[in-house]
């Protein structure tokens, strides 16, 4: 392999890796209760029963490993979704894949579906909605054997449409202790108190990405067209209904635990093509670990713009998602 | 003779939508042999490619590489044997060293992540033949047309096949690239033994090129005549296929036939209606 692009690699992953500790570092000191950097070690390590543990170990820790999984998997969601689509439009906010997994929690939430299965109703509802929505949109959009780029967009549009509207109505029809559920889960935050479902999110995001890297060179093969992937030996429609669902599930377990965080998918893809090139072995390692940055750095902002209150972290993405959108779409390479 | 022959195509019947769009397509190609496809716009020729590349399934009839039926062979050793140059190429955001080495792809062992030296410097070797090493570091997409088809030309080669397809590698290019990317062509057959299989429009460059030529009827939708240039370019057979009157004529250096077409030979539709 060409050592230029070996060395390349290395020292992209090198400063990802140091910008994500960093990033970790100020997740775990900035907030309502500073504490210093340099004394983190320490109070981990040494200081078990004070406050400032408690708040590190119980509060910030667990939101801070959440932001890495739930970044991370949005971040690669969206670098599988645009390699797949050949459009640096997708992402799973606009493909409708958040609108169904949103849905499916709700409905979780609503038939109490927890309750009777336990914690894990959540994961599983959030997957087999996104799953629902990612195979309609891809039924749909095949007209005579091929797919339209155009057609999936606005239908992954139309359907994310539909899933806010039965959102609503759940909303409408449901107890008031549901509806204020609903609407603090739909805003979007990192604050989850439940360890397992920080855990399965973890090992859900790492799992996702180890099978996607199996898949690089057939996403590489896939940027020149399904017919010439086809000619370079890829079976591509399997490749795409396995990379189907690994984003159904990435997807679904992180808005199942962190409600909708849009736009991740779309901005970190986007922003690591431009950086390090659209060789799939290097981008979807880089997606993950600046999508996991990227959605610490989101949260710190959100928790401290208007300290003590917080803000929900989907809206600080979605106002940067949304400004990033608009240039993307303004640039020649855009085709849809 | 027999062991040589590349591909054999065996009474093939291509079907497009719900229409026949060729049918009872009997040809081969030797190792180190070009042949040319030729006819009308629509009358088959890249649908004929798709099929022998095995994009297109075939609704009759037998493809066999080598003397396997394609059907038979796993889409990876395929295209070990089969390299196919489309006639819209795309390549997102990627350089021209990245894009050629996808040619490499189908010799990747299962798990393995990095090419190894022996693709690299197949990729380097392939760059150098067509000329484009010193294009390796820019983008695909902003190269010029004919540098993207000597570039595609490098990542078909890399494949290192023993049949190459090209679908119309020539059209929208100057006379420079066409005489360039037709001379590798050229140069690939006979220095590396590629049985070569190829689509063109201009008639001239393929009675120029090509050991043999096929002509396609759209009417019937079968071939119309097969063979050497000098054998079967008659100004009856263009008027046949093309429905066109043509004065040919011997290119005065390589002797093979020269089509000549004149506006006084061929008044405009609309005059020849009225």
């Amino acid at each position: 392999m060409n050592k230029n692009k070996i060395q390349k690699w290395v020292l992209t992953i090198i400063v990802l890796s140091i910008t994500l500790l960093a990033a970790v570092l100020a997740g775990l000191a900035i907030g309502s209760t500073k504490i210093p950097f340099t004394s983190i070690p320490d109070i981990l390590l040494n200081a078990q029963g004070t406050a400032e543990y408690s708040i590190l170990m119980g509060i910030r820790l667990p939101r801070t490993l959440l932001a890495i999984a739930v970044g991370g998997s949005l971040g690669l969601a969206g670098t599988l979704l645009q390699g797949m689509f050949r459009n640096p439009l997708v992402e799973p906010y606009t493909l409708g894949i958040s609108g169904g997994a949103s849905l499916g929690v709700c409905l979780t939430i609503v038939f109490s579906l927890h309750t009777k299965i336990g914690i894990i109703a959540y994961p599983m509802s959030g997957f087999a909605g996104a799953g629902l929505v990612i195979f309609m949109v891809y039924t749909l959009s095949i007209k005579g054997g091929a797919l339209k780029p155009n057609t999936m967009l606005l239908t992954g549009v139309m359907i994310s449409f539909v899933a806010s509207s039965l959102v609503m109505l759940l909303m409408a029809i449901s107890k008031s202790d549901d509806l204020h559920n609903i609407v603090f889960w739909i805003m979007g935050s990192l604050d989850e108190p439940n360890l397992l479902l920080i855990k399965i999110v973890c090992y859900g995001s790492i799992i996702g990405l180890i099978i996607s890297l199996f898949f690089c060179h057939n996403l590489n093969a896939l940027a020149l067209g399904d017919e010439q992937a086809t000619l370079l030996g890829i079976d591509t429609a399997k490749t795409k209904k396995t990379l189907f669902v690994i984003a159904s599930l990435l997807t679904g377990l992180s808005v199942s635990v962190a409600g909708i965080i849009m736009f991740v998918g779309l901005i970190i893809p986007h922003f690591m093509r431009m950086v390090i090139g659209s060789d799939h072995r290097i981008l979807m390692i880089s997606s993950f670990l600046g999508g996991a940055s990227f959605l610490i750095i989101c949260d710190i902002f959100a928790r401290t713009i208007i300290s003590p209150l917080e803000l929900p972290v989907g809206v600080i993405t979605g106002i940067i998602g949304g400004v990033v959108f608009i240039y993307i779409l303004g640039q020649k390479q855009v085709r849809l | 003779m027999k062991n040589k022959i590349v591909l054999e195509v065996n009474n093939l019947t291509c079907k497009y939508s719900a229409e026949n769009i060729l049918q009872n397509i009997n040809l081969t190609v030797s190792k180190g042999e070009m042949v040319s496809i030729l006819g009308t716009n629509g009358s088959g020729k890249t649908t004929l490619l798709k099929t022998i590349s095995n994009v297109i399934k075939p609704e009759k009839g037998e493809i066999l590489i080598q003397g396997e039926n394609i059907r038979n062979i796993p889409l990876k050793e395929l295209s070990t044997k089969t390299a196919v140059v489309m006639q819209s190429l795309n390549a997102a955001h990627m350089t021209v060293e990245e894009y050629v080495l996808l040619g490499r792809l189908p010799y990747f062992k299962k798990f393995q992540f990095f090419e190894s030296q022996k693709d690299v410097d197949l990729v380097h070797k392939f760059l150098k033949l067509t000329n484009t090493i010193q294009l390796k570091d820019m983008l695909f997409n902003e190269i010029s047309g004919g540098e993207k088809q000597l570039v595609s030309i490098a990542r078909a080669l890399a494949q290192e096949p023993v049949l190459l397809l090209l679908d119309e590698p020539t059209s929208h290019l100057d006379i420079s690239h066409q005489a360039q990317i037709l001379n590798l062509i050229s140069l690939m057959k006979d220095k590396f033994g590629i049985a070569v299989l190829i689509v063109l429009h201009d008639i001239n460059l393929a009675s120029e090129y090509s050991d043999t030529l096929v002509f396609i009827n759209k009417a019937n939708k079968e071939i119309h005549a097969k063979g050497a240039p000098e054998k079967i370019i008659t100004k009856k057979l263009i008027q046949e296929v093309y429905n066109t009157d043509v004065y040919i004529e011997k290119n005065p250096v390589s002797f093979k036939p020269f089509v000549f077409l004149s506006k006084k030979m061929n008044a405009p539709i609309t005059s020849r209606e009225v």
